[in-house]
């Protein structure tokens, strides 16, 4: 028995932390817990895990209370412990309640229906208290509307007692603000224009938002940088700047976000180019938050067809209605002159009047009611002109037109006024002197196109021309260069002609001459001279009139071996001693002392071609 | 489709000197019938496509000028008028409308002058150019370029003579020649290079608003700088943004660039 009882025991020991974690828990809070009369307050219930939860009623509200609205919604969380993953599904049913009558009330109970059961929750306190008890809130300048409180009321501090703090309740999701990733975690600024190509003038409607992860809290936004439009004209197209417009809710990666309109501006390019918009920056308390830099790409409007005094940047789609009281006036009286400009687009300030003779334009007083209609800026503008005429009869007031470029169109058009004609009586005003007028003495128009002077050409355009410019000094740089290397040319050509290498290749032709003639004694007279030369031309000896041995002692002094030397010598004497003989000499003797000859004047060339230093 | 594309050719390129002729004739039609912004609508759309021509220039400035006349001055007519003015004189092969601009022109500077006299300020209008520039644009730059061709065979004979020649009178004269020939040559071609250099690189405008106050590059007003007149015709030396640099005489500074209309040329 006792064993029995302890094994009982064990056995609801292990299953109660079981039963524990099984069993769903719920949390009941109403938000905010005093209210004025007319106002209302949110009764919530969450259950965790709620996963099996299939209905949700509240006990009729006491009298004093209605319910204004009711919802059922599930959210998920999948969280990570000790490497197990587990998943947690959160029901959260929401009232609506709204206050009729003074007093202190009790709400509830909630009865919810998880997997067949009825589950009871608590109850909560709502005070109602008269119309204007409560203290004034102050509002945020840039949550005037307390959008973000909402979210923290209800959301955030119902949250934050369960186990996590991303629960996402459904919410109606708008396809058009959500993106496919978040900048910045929790919360962040996204900037968007309806178009990146405009034309000066355009109308290009930029739009700022802001980003809110829904199961965050609230974020402190403080210390805002507007966007920077330098380049543009900017319109407010919200009210309020200072107001937060809440847009909707968006998917951003796969999270929830509330998105709310910060600023909305219609811009208009002041200039062609890419055109930057610089992003707007805020603090959101946990750091700064900015939005993108977007560029434009602004065109002027096409030059075809333009009609003659458009204005760049008139753009949009303009009308133009004129009154003109009184039509009979004095002259120097004052007719009022009453244009409106109207239509959509940035609207000129500033008209073009049709200025005539004996008529005086007086500045205008111009009021304007300009406004955004459907995010479309336009309006009208209403110039007031007093305007005298200084000339009695009928007089032309003539047309006021506007010429625009209609986007939409992609055409030009012309709005256009026409004053009519008022007559002039005669008046006391004085008569204007011509002559006091200015510039009263310009020269007549022209009434013909063409006196344009073409391009001309220029001399000075061309290199040839530059160069024909220093030609003549060159010419004549030319000209003394030239003459100066002639000279030296035909110096040396003389140097070469007395050289005594040239000396001897006229001996040794002249030797072949008379070799090939058949007088013996000549053969010697051109073997004497050709040796002559050979010494003086390889031994920078002359030989000639030094006499027997003092030839060779002469050529050895000068380097020549004493054999080549005595050689010469002999030969010499040989030539010499045949060449005035009495009998003369042998033709094949003479021939073969020529052949010698040669053979010496070799040797002498071969000596000084090798060195001379060496043979000596 | 190609038949249709081919004769639309011709119908096409005859479209821009028609619509060219139309804005000329209706601009001359109102000038004559004395409704000036008529005519500088019609005047400035034939600017805005790029028409470069001295009549339709000096017919501007004539529309702006009639403005002024007629009592109607918006700001900034008489810079305008002088523009279309020295326009027209920089385009004109016609000497009486470049007369004719120029007597406009000193009209228009001299109500200038006058309106600043009353402000008490004295203004030069007129801001010569250095001596140099000046003495450039004397004869112009073919004339130089022709000047220094002469002086260069002159240069050349000279050079020759004083080689070759052997008498001692054709010697001397020379060297005369020489001695005249070598600097007048230099001095000739760089002018013409000068002349050249204007031609090709020089920017003018006229200023086109009622004063323009200087700045350095920082945008800080020039202490003690003069205040450009109206109508003053200045030399754009750089650009920078929505700022041009300009030299007007000895003054040297920046400038808002759409207070400038820069003068077309050939």
């Amino acid at each position: 028995m006792t064993r029995a009882l302890a094994s009982f025991v064990a056995l609801i020991l292990l299953l109660v932390p079981a039963l524990a974690l099984a069993a769903p828990q719920m949390k009941t809070s109403v938000t905010p817990g005093t209210i004025e009369v007319g106002d209302s307050a949110t009764f919530s219930v969450a259950v965790a895990p709620g996963d099996k939860v299939t209905e949700a009623e509240m006990h009729q509200p006491p009298a004093g209370l209605s319910l204004t609205g009711q919802s059922l919604s599930p959210s998920f969380q999948i969280t990570v412990n000790n490497g197990q993953l587990s998943q947690v599904v959160t029901a959260r049913a929401t009232f609506r309640i709204r206050a009729t009558r003074e007093g202190t009330y009790t709400l509830g109970p909630v009865t919810v229906v998880a997997d067949g059961a009825r589950l009871t929750s608590e109850r909560a306190t709502l005070r109602v208290v008269a119309k204007g008890t409560l203290p004034q809130r102050q509002p945020d300048p840039l949550d005037p509307f307390g959008m973000f409180q909402q979210f923290q009321q209800q959301f955030g501090q119902q949250l934050d007692q369960f186990p996590n703090d991303t629960l996402e309740p459904n919410f109606p999701i708008d396809p058009k603000l959500s993106l496919d990733h978040a900048p910045n975690a929790g919360t962040f600024l996204h900037a968007a224009v309806d178009k990146t190509q405009a034309v000066v003038g355009e109308q290009v409607t930029l739009s700022v938002y802001i980003y809110a992860d829904v199961t965050q809290s609230e974020p402190q936004l403080a210390d805002p940088h507007e966007v920077g439009t330098s380049d543009f004209l900017r319109r407010s197209l919200v009210k309020d700047d200072a107001s937060i417009e809440r847009s909707g809710y968006a998917r951003v990666g796969g999270r929830t976000y509330a998105v709310a309109l910060l600023r909305k501006y219609a811009l208009f390019p002041l200039h062609a180019g890419d055109l930057e918009i610089q992003p707007m920056r805020l603090n959101i308390g946990r750091g700064e938050r900015s939005s993108e830099t977007l560029t434009v790409h602004v065109t002027e409007p096409p030059m075809d067809h333009r009609p003659a005094g458009y204005v760049v940047g008139d753009v949009g789609h303009f009308d133009l209605s004129a009154d003109v009281a009184p039509r009979e006036v004095e002259r120097g009286a004052a007719v009022a002159v009453n244009v409106a400009l109207s239509g959509t687009g940035n609207l000129p300030s500033s008209l073009v009047v049709p200025t005539r003779p004996g008529v005086t334009w007086l500045e205008p007083d111009v009021k304007e009611d300009l406004h955004a209609d459907q995010d479309v800026w336009g309006g009208t503008r209403r110039f007031s002109y007093i305007v005298q005429p200084t000339k009695e009869g009928d007089l032309d007031l003539g047309d006021i037109a506007v010429s625009y470029w209609d986007p939409h169109a992609h055409a030009y058009g012309i709005a256009k006024a026409t004053l009519g004609t008022i007559h002039v009586k005669p008046g006391a005003a004085p008569v204007a002197s011509e002559s006091a007028k200015l510039l009263s003495n310009m020269p007549q128009p022209r009434l013909q196109m063409g006196a344009t002077r073409s391009a001309e050409a220029h001399l000075d355009d061309s290199n040839v021309f530059w160069g024909l410019l220093a030609m003549p000094t060159m010419l004549f740089g030319l000209a003394i260069s030239g003459r100066r290397v002639s000279r030296v040319v035909a110096e040396r050509a003389r140097e070469r002609k007395t050289s005594p290498a040239a000396e001897l290749k006229l001996r040794l032709r002249a030797l072949d001459a008379a070799v090939a003639g058949d007088d013996a004694r000549a053969i010697d007279g051109a073997s004497i001279r050709a040796l002559e030369s050979g010494a003086a031309a390889h031994a920078g000896v002359n030989v000639r009139g030094v006499g027997g041995e003092e030839v060779a002692s002469v050529l050895t002094r000068a380097g020549v071996s004493p054999e080549t030397s005595g050689q010469l010598r002999d030969l010499l004497d040989a030539c010499a001693a045949a060449r005035f003989s009495p009998d003369g000499a042998e033709l094949s003797d003479a021939r073969d002392r020529a052949e010698r000859s040669r053979a010496v004047i070799q040797k002498l060339a071969g000596a000084a071609d090798e060195g001379r230093p060496s043979e000596r | 489709m190609l038949v249709v594309s081919l004769l639309a050719l011709p119908a096409f390129g005859a479209e821009e000197p028609s619509e060219t002729k139309k804005l000329f004739d209706d601009g001359v039609h109102a000038l004559q019938q004395e409704r000036p912004n008529e005519a500088i609508a019609s005047f400035e759309a034939l600017a805005d496509r790029g028409v470069v021509d001295a009549t339709a220039s000096y017919d501007r400035g004539l529309a702006y000028a009639l403005r002024v006349h007629m009592n109607a001055e918006q700001p900034g007519d008489l810079g305008r008028a002088a523009h279309g003015f020295e326009e027209a004189r920089e385009l004109s092969n016609d000497s009486r409308l470049a007369s004719d601009a120029e007597s406009a022109l000193a009209s228009i500077r001299s109500e200038v002058a006058r309106r600043k006299a009353r402000e008490g300020v004295t203004v030069d209008m007129e801001q010569r150019a250095s001596p140099w520039r000046t003495l450039s644009q004397l004869l112009g730059e073919n004339a130089w370029a022709a000047v220094a061709v002469g002086f260069s065979i002159l240069l050349g004979a000279g050079l020759f003579a004083r080689w070759l020649a052997e008498a001692s009178r054709a010697r001397a004269g020379a060297a005369i020649a020489i001695a005249v020939s070598a600097p007048m040559l230099v001095v000739a071609a760089a002018l013409a290079r000068t002349a050249r250099h204007d031609r090709l690189y020089l920017r003018e405008a006229v200023v086109v608003s009622p004063s323009v106050r200087p700045s350095d590059s920082h945008g800080i007003a020039l202490p003690q700088a003069p205040v450009l007149p109206e109508a003053a015709r200045v030399e754009v030396v750089d650009q920078n943004g929505g700022w041009t640099e300009v030299r007007w005489g000895g003054l040297h500074g920046w400038v808002p660039a759409a207070t400038l209309r820069t003068i077309d040329k050939p």
